[in-house]
């Protein structure tokens, strides 16, 4: 009996004491002696966990603001440095949480010391703490790119001075009329009788007819040059979408959304299924919170509290408002710009980088086309494909003169015209 | 009479196009001449069609249709699984060799595609990781990747990364997968020889082996 005891206990006595450090240590989890560095793990955790995990909201693994509190000391760091060694040791909760997530495996991190892992718990239970700096320095981005209608303001400043200065030069004059012992009149009193005088001076009249008539055949002009054509169309768009965060401060280079401009004719509009590249992740923007995101998940079916699409989701189409419109008669092609000619985005679509809201840029009318043809030289260094071709139009325009697009035929109406 | 009708209607004319023209919102394309030309019966792309249920004019190609130069890569599936079966198995096929033209489109492609998150070092320090927007980049040096898992995750996703098989033909997905092979090779300080190993095909690692002499020359 006491031999079996004896056995028994030499035995289990490891499996034993462990079983009760894990009970110790769970019973005193929230305060346990974590003592690592805050911010070194939260180093780590940005670069080794952030992928799948989030301290606030499930993502492709569990959130892990409370984990301490839900899993011993001991168990995380085991399961952190190799999660499969864990499970294979028969652990049941390990396998519990395998299985809920429908056995899809972490990453084992057997380079991390057990000191990384305490330092990484240590950032789970202090939380970002920057969080609140980095939304003030949002607001201030947005505050300086309302500049118009601080311009607005100063106008009505400067309008109110000098109808302040009129009405005072008029009371000044009324006070030495006073003075004087003559008859005062009012403002309104005094414009009737120029305008009286005026319209019965023929000389007048004449400069007022051929002043409003010069301004009326300008606007006129101009107002019928400016019939089709559609520059500084900014129409509203259903996503508040800003192209100035996204491809100017967070410089993501265009072709990564309009993948097609490189490729084919049509520079897409980019599906719902490249946003949702990034904002499986990003669920809140700088500006305007979740409330534009979330209408890309409306669109796709993201049910962003479980990162997870909704199955059975009925999608729809996002209605973005086009705003570049050539008329079926002229051809354009955007490869044929942005692979064979190497022309930047910007050229013709102006710095989209910096306009939160997208406006159209050029005119697109045919002298504008037909100007950039004139000008613009075409690359013939490195383009061993033309080789032959670029050595006959340096026979013919000389060996130092510039090839423009015209000299390759870029003028040419059955190019654009069929 | 006459001359001061005329002189009346360009006024009258000069007039309204003054205050419908340059008062006008930029919300409105405002005046188009002969709209036929501008808006035709014939569909543009991505104009809205209500003939269809859906309302879109983009249509999905038939059912089983393969485009042109399509490379098969369905025996691999989407999850765990088939990463691991990518990292033992898949292969770059012949026809891609990790010549210096692969590698510069490669470079190229890189850059448009992956550096905003994993840097073009490929240390996973890319702009949107140093703003604090995305998180959790890894550097490849700290991963154990091959072309095949390379070409899995381009076209599956991993973790937060979305697939990327819509913006990238599987033949970029090559090449990129090259050009992230070399970045590893140049984080982690190894012979870019290693490389050569990925490839199935005998002449493509002979012509790797000539690119990377050529490299280390350089």
């Amino acid at each position: 009996m006491v031999l079996t005891m004896k056995h028994h206990l030499t035995k289990g006595f490891p499996k034993l004491l462990l079983s009760l450090l894990l009970v110790l240590s769970s019973l005193f989890a929230t305060a346990q002696e974590i003592s690592g560095d805050a911010a070194n793990g939260k180093k780590i955790f940005k670069t080794n966990c952030a992928a799948c995990h989030a301290l606030d909201r499930k993502l492709i693994g569990p959130a892990l603001s409370d984990v301490t509190e839900r899993r011993s000391t001991e168990w995380l760091v085991r399961w952190i440095i190799n999660n499969q060694e864990l499970r294979e040791s028969g652990d049941a909760d390990a396998i519990a949480i395998f299985e809920e997530y429908n056995g899809s495996v972490m990453t084992a991190f057997p380079n991390l010391s057990e000191s990384d892992v305490m330092d990484i718990l240590a950032y789970t239970i202090e939380g970002d703490k920057k969080a609140a700096p980095a939304d003030e320095t949002g607001g201030g981005e947005i505050a300086a790119s309302d500049e118009k209608g601080d311009n607005t303001v100063l106008l009505l400043i400067l309008g109110g001075i000098l109808l302040f200065l009129v009405i005072l030069l008029a009371r000044v004059k009324n006070t030495l009329k006073q003075v004087k012992g003559e008859p005062t009149s009012t403002i309104i009193e005094d414009t009737d009788r120029i305008t009286r005088a005026a319209l019965k001076n023929s000389r007048v009249l004449t400069l007022i007819t051929i002043v409003i008539s010069i301004v009326f055949l300008q606007q006129l002009y101009y107002g019928l040059m400016s019939v089709g054509i559609n520059d500084e169309y900014q129409p509203e768009q259903p996503i508040k979408f800003s192209h100035k965060l996204h491809a100017g401060e967070n410089q993501i280079d265009c072709n990564y959304c309009h993948y097609g401009a490189r490729k084919g004719k049509h520079s897409n509009i980019p599906s719902a299924g490249v946003c949702m590249n990034c904002h499986m992740y990003v669920q809140e923007g700088p500006k305007y919170g979740k409330e534009e995101i979330a209408k890309i998940y409306a669109a796709v079916g993201w049910d962003a509290e479980n990162s997870q699409y909704i199955e059975g989701y009925e999608q729809k189409p996002i209605k973005w408002v086009r705003i570049h419109n050539l008329p079926d008669l002229a051809y354009f092609n955007h490869s044929q710009h942005v692979t064979a000619g190497q022309i930047a985005c910007q050229e013709c679509h102006g710095p989209i980088e910096e306009m939160e809201e997208v406006y159209q840029y050029s005119p697109l009318t045919m002298g504008w086309c037909i100007n950039c043809h004139r000008e613009t030289q075409v690359k013939v260094e490195s383009n061993d494909y033309y080789t032959e071709m670029h050595e006959k139009l340096k026979e013919k325009y000389g060996a130092d003169a510039k090839i423009t697009v015209e000299m390759i035929g870029g003028l040419e109406c059955g190019k654009c015209h069929y | 009479m006459l001359r001061k009708n005329f002189f009346a209607v360009l006024f009258s004319l000069g007039a309204g196009i003054f205050f419908l023209s340059s008062c006008g919102d930029e919300r409105s394309t405002g005046w188009e001449y002969m709209p036929d030309m501008y808006r035709g019966p014939a569909l543009e792309a991505y104009q809205p069609y209500d003939n269809f249920e859906d309302s879109l004019s983009a249509r999905k190609p038939v059912e089983g249709t393969v485009p042109r130069g399509f490379m098969v890569y369905q025996s691999y599936a989407s999850d765990a699984s088939g990463y691991e079966a990518a990292k033992a198995n898949l292969k770059a096929p012949a026809t891609i060799k990790p010549d210096s033209l692969t590698l510069a489109e490669g470079a190229g492609l890189y850059k448009i595609y992956c550096g905003h998150c994993h840097g073009d070092k490929g240390d996973g320090q890319g702009i949107l990781m140093k703003r604090d927007k995305i998180a959790g980049i890894p550097s490849y040096a700290d991963r154990d990747i091959n072309m095949g898992t390379v070409f899995h995750v381009v076209t599956y996703g991993k973790g937060i990364m979305g697939s990327h098989a819509a913006q990238v033909t599987p033949e970029e997905r090559w090449k990129i997968a090259y050009h992230v092979l070399k970045l590893k090779a140049e984080l982690t300080g190894e012979d870019i020889a290693t490389e050569a190993t990925e490839v199935s095909d005998s002449n493509a690692t002979a012509e790797t082996e000539g690119v990377n002499e050529e490299q280390n020359q350089g």
